[in-house]
């Protein structure tokens, strides 16, 4: 009876706690959502008004006229897309081969592919830029879909973790039955990662979204900029005149998506970090 | 092996698919010269407002009238100024320069010393529009270069970029403002001194926090440095020569307005929100600013508002500011020089086209003629134009920024970033000049 | 004899399958990693112009250059500087994990919230940082004039401001990661462990002291590697946020990079700065494992 007041007067102060943190977590967004509903007059007053008044969908409506919030969207959806298909089928035949079949020099192959974790894109950046540019590409998505669709290092290796979990037994009867290594990972492996798959497909999506650099160096026309470019182009126009509530409407439309699918597939998050399980 | 083929083909299909698409979305700057229906393409590329976006536009609406079969590709690159040099390097790397291009003043001399600007010179000679034209001396001036000696701004040298606009850096004051507090209206022609300027700004000043009105804001050093007798580089623009008494007064006057005298938002209240839009609201008295800001302050500005002459320092009875220039420049790359160089001199020289600039709020025309009389007889603000003339026109009045003489600008820009420390009031001037004299110098040395 | 034959063949066509299975990821590890590795140790030993187009061997000149500019050390070290936040969020992090890994009603929302910050769009999260870290409209300053009646700090105006500015934005936004992390680890700490404290007699804090914490230390060594990795590769926000900052305070050593690069068109310099880049993390990350063998719990003791 005493352990469990005790216990209860605990939660009851972890609770406080946690509603304390989650509204400091919670406020920058809040803010957002409260500045996009305001007119540019009310989003500077003293003191400051959560709940805007009136409503103010000005903001929403206008962003779209000032910036290419929607091609941005599009662009960087061409971008992901093909990237995500490819790249993750890519990165999980490879996980499978380095996980469950015999391969000359394997732990040498996969050290090799793990050591380019450490080094920062950064190195690579200036001469692919000079490659691309000389081949022609600048100013077109090429360059920031293609090397994507040929695999994804940091995604192989967390379904390799994962993969190294699931029992050979499968394998070797699908191999009695006859199938060839394709259908194996087609039928047998695909299905098992698909916790994996989804996790990592959506924190890979992100990092395609909020690739800020790439777009910033490859693209150069308005009608290709990501969404990124889109909404820096956004400040770029509407700080000067203090234009907070449409900047902050932008902001939460680019938010909007990531927001969407995070909150539908949240589990998967929590998931992926178990599998990673940092055994590695 | 069966399957290793597969997979191979499969990544080439892949790879030729991205291609495919590629080449049919690429729309290339300054490549194809050619388009579906047989017309000539030239290709042009500039940075700008949403404004100066729609101006140009119907400019060269009017260049193809004038030019049937041709087709102007225009570019127009949103962002900053960095921003929009930024992706010219990346064009310069793709090897898909434009034809026509904008290059501000202070970049003006790394482009041309490299070799990337077309040699105007014989285009214009051949040229019956460049005969008959006559636009200020200066704006053909600041783009010339003399391949031999390796120096901008000489009158010897060739010309390499006509002038998209010439921008002198005018002061600029609140009508509402000054009458609202019964303070008389600063002459049209006698300049105030900056003692005077000092105590009108105190009479400006009032309110607190947000609704404060300051008397002046973003006061500019090269103004104050160069009336004071000073300067960041002497006369053959090896020496940096920021560590002068002169230099720091000057720069420490203009500290001391927000530190001392409270008169001008200080770098917190700065960077809160900048001068342009406390001023675009009313609550500056005094700024500074450019032809092209007209177009802005006509449509959102609601107080009257006109020009003045620069403020002369009390020691040298002189008001010096700065002029800028964008060139239309003409790529070595292009492979139709020719028609390029035409456009530029539309839009350089083109009677409308002035004519639709300078009525468009954007720019004091280039012609000379056109300035003195239809500009200054243009009904609409400011009333007082002749200032921006004088600053054009008189080399007491209005010099070409530092950073337009030395190739490269990290000098500057390593100066610029550094000195919040002055405008922050941790260290006076003088102590300042005196440490960054030596780091300048470095990298002034450095860019050669 | 024929059985082995056919094993081999079996052996053989699995390498061969293993193979073609792996070549899509090791042709983009040699074409774009290892070939233009090469190929940007070259151009860092050039004197690559993209202006004027030079392309002459010289050496390690970008490097002693480089080496010797003050700036490109105020960079590294306002990198090293923006990493207080690593430890900090950490300690935060293992505050949150620790108080939600018990049994008790909502603990899935309070980890959905925390977790929010870190899945949303960079340059919107920026412009947001801008805005409310404004000195004079921003809500951050509005609210500290309220309760103390005092204007408050300028936040991008100051140079030791910005970074503080910097480094909240870094630890509001990896906190719910590190936390998910820690909790991961804290599920992974095997119960009979706790039961041998019971059973010697040591209270909760017994449990914490001498379990829980120690037997974390893989994940501490994971978040720590990549965080210093993440951290050393800070750009966007600095870009979007303070630009240079105020006497170069928010120059990053990318952002370092990006202006040899672009604006100043030296790219055999920019490459020498990345090679330096990746050298330093390659150090770090070596010390890292070294010292791991100390106090990293390897589950052999």
């Amino acid at each position: 009876m005493k352990i469990r007041t005790k216990e209860r007067l605990v939660n009851t102060v972890i609770h406080i706690i946690m509603i304390l943190v989650s509204l400091t977590m919670l406020f920058p967004f809040i803010w957002m959502i409260s500045t996009s509903l305001k007119d540019k007059m009310s989003a500077l007053e003293f003191p400051p008004k959560w709940i805007p008044d009136p409503f103010n969908w000005e903001g929403y409506t206008e962003v779209w006229e000032v910036a290419p919030l929607l091609s941005g969207i599009k662009n960087s959806l061409t971008i992901a897309i093909p990237v995500l298909l490819f790249g993750t089928l890519s990165s999980a035949m490879a996980a499978f081969a380095f996980a469950k079949m015999d391969i000359p020099k394997k732990n040498f192959l996969f050290m090799a592919l793990l050591s380019s974790m450490m080094i920062p894109g950064m190195v690579t950046l200036i001469p692919q830029y000079l490659v691309w540019g000389k081949a022609g590409y600048i100013d077109s998505f090429i360059p920031l879909i293609l090397p994507g669709t040929l695999g994804n290092i940091t995604m192989m290796f967390f379904f390799r973790q994962y993969l190294a979990g699931v029992p050979n037994e499968l394998i070797d009867a699908a191999k009695i039955d006859g199938a060839g290594w394709i259908t194996i990972f087609r039928k047998i492996m695909l299905p098992t990662m698909k916790p994996a798959i989804a996790a990592q497909v959506i924190f890979w999506f992100m990092g395609i979204w909020n690739d800020f650099m790439g777009p910033l160096i490859y693209l150069d026309s308005e009608e290709n900029y990501t969404i990124q470019l889109a909404l820096r182009l956004l400040n770029n126009m509407s700080e000067a005149t203090s234009e907070y509530p449409m900047i902050m409407a932008g902001a939460v439309i680019s938010c909007l998506p990531l927001l969407v699918l995070y909150i539908c597939f949240q589990r998967y998050f929590v998931d992926s970090m178990v599998v990673s399980g940092l055994k590695g | 092996m069966k399957m290793a083929k597969r997979i191979v083909s499969l990544m080439l299909a892949l790879v030729m698919v991205l291609a495919m698409a590629a080449c049919g979305k690429g729309k290339t700057l300054g490549g194809e010269s050619v388009d579906n229906e047989g017309n000539t393409v030239i290709t042009f590329a500039g940075w700008g407002s949403l404004a100066e976006k729609k101006i140009f536009t119907s400019m060269i609406d009017e260049f193809e009238k004038t030019h049937p079969g041709v087709k102007v590709n225009y570019q127009h690159i949103p962002g900053s100024q960095e921003d929009y040099l930024v992706k010219l390097t990346s064009l310069l790397a793709a090897n898909k320069m434009p034809d026509v291009f904008y290059i501000h003043s202070d970049e003006f001399y790394s482009w041309v010393d490299a070799g990337r600007l077309e040699n105007l010179t014989p285009y214009m000679q051949a040229s019956e529009v460049a005969a008959n034209t006559t636009v200020w001396e200066k704006s053909l001036n600041i783009f010339r270069y003399d391949s031999a000696t390796h120096q901008v701004g000489v009158e010897s040298g060739d010309l390499y970029g006509l002038p998209k606009d010439l921008g002198p850096w005018a002061m600029v004051y609140n009508k509402t403002l000054f009458e609202a507090n019964g303070i008389p209206l600063p002459d049209p022609e006698v300049p105030m001194t900056w003692s005077e300027f000092v105590e009108v700004c105190k009479k400006l000043t009032s309110g607190k926090g947000v609704n404060k009105v300051f008397g002046t804001a973003n006061y500019t050093l090269e103004s104050a440095v160069w009336s004071n007798g000073a300067d960041f580089l002497n006369k053959d623009h090896t020496q940096v020569t920021v560590d002068t008494p002169e230099f720091a007064e000057a720069m420490q006057w203009v500290a001391d307005l927000a530190l001392v005298h409270g008169v001008s938002p200080t770098a917190a209240e700065d960077s809160a929100s900048g001068w342009f839009t406390r001023w675009c609201n009313g609550k500056v008295g005094m700024a500074w600013m450019g032809p092209w800001d007209q177009a802005t302050f006509w449509d959102s500005v609601s107080f009257e508002w006109d020009i003045m002459p620069t403020p002369v320092s009390d020691k040298t009875g002189k008001g010096v500011t700065w002029l800028a220039s964008a060139a239309l420049c003409v790529s070595k790359d292009s492979k139709q020089k020719q028609l390029a160089y035409e456009l530029a001199e539309f839009l350089s020289m083109n009677v409308e086209a002035q004519k639709y600039n300078y009525e468009a709020g954007q720019a004091v025309p280039n012609i000379v003629d056109m300035a003195k009389n239809d500009y200054l007889a243009m009904d609409k603000a400011p009333a007082n134009k002749q200032v921006f003339l004088n600053i054009i026109e008189d080399a007491e009045k209005g010099q070409f920024k530092p950073t337009y003489y030395t190739k490269n600008t990290t000098w500057f820009t390593y100066f610029y970033s550094e000195s919040s420390k002055v405008w922050n009031g941790d260290m006076t001037a003088a102590e300042f000049v005196k440490e960054i004299q030596p780091k300048m110098q470095e990298r002034l040395d450095e860019g050669k | 004899m024929k059985k082995k034959g056919t094993a081999s063949k079996l052996r053989r066509s699995e390498r061969r399958a293993g193979l073609a299975f792996i070549a899509p990821i090791f042709l983009q590890f040699t074409v774009f990693f290892l070939f233009f590795m090469g190929y940007s140790l070259y151009m860092s030993m050039t004197d690559w112009n993209i202006l004027e187009g030079t392309e002459n061997f010289i050496g390690l000149e970008n490097f002693k250059k480089v080496l010797e500019d003050p700036l490109f050390w105020k960079s590294l070290g306002n990198t090293i500087y923006l990493m207080i936040g690593i430890p900090v969020g950490m300690i935060l992090a293992m505050l949150l994990a620790l108080a939600l890994n018990r049994k008790m009603r909502g603990k899935t929302i309070y980890r959905v919230i925390v977790y929010l910050p870190a899945v949303t769009s960079t340059v919107a999260i920026a412009l947001l940082w801008r805005w409310i870290f404004n000195a004079e409209y921003g809500i951050l300053n509005m609210i500290i004039q309220q309760i103390t009646g005092k204007p408050g700090p300028n936040w991008l105006g100051d140079p030791a401001m910005v970074k503080i500015t910097l480094i909240l934005l870094g630890v509001w936004r990896g906190l719910g990661n590190t936390m998910l992390l820690f909790l991961a680890g804290l599920q992974n700490v095997p119960k009979e462990y706790y039961e041998v404290v019971d059973v010697a007699g040591g209270n909760a804090w017994h449990k914490l002291r001498y379990v829980t914490l120690p037997m974390m230390s893989p994940t501490y060594f994971y978040v720590i590697i990549t965080g210093v990795i993440g951290g050393l590769q800070a750009f966007g926000d600095q870009f979007i946020i303070t630009g240079l900052g105020p006497e170069h305070s928010a120059m990053t050593v990318v952002y370092y990079l990006y202006q040899k690069g672009f604006t100043e068109y030296n790219m055999g310099a920019a490459c020498a700065v990345a090679w330096l880049l990746s050298l330093f993390i390659m150090a770090v990350t070596l010390i890292q494992f070294k010292m791991s063998k100390r106090w990293v719990y390897d589950g052999s003791h």
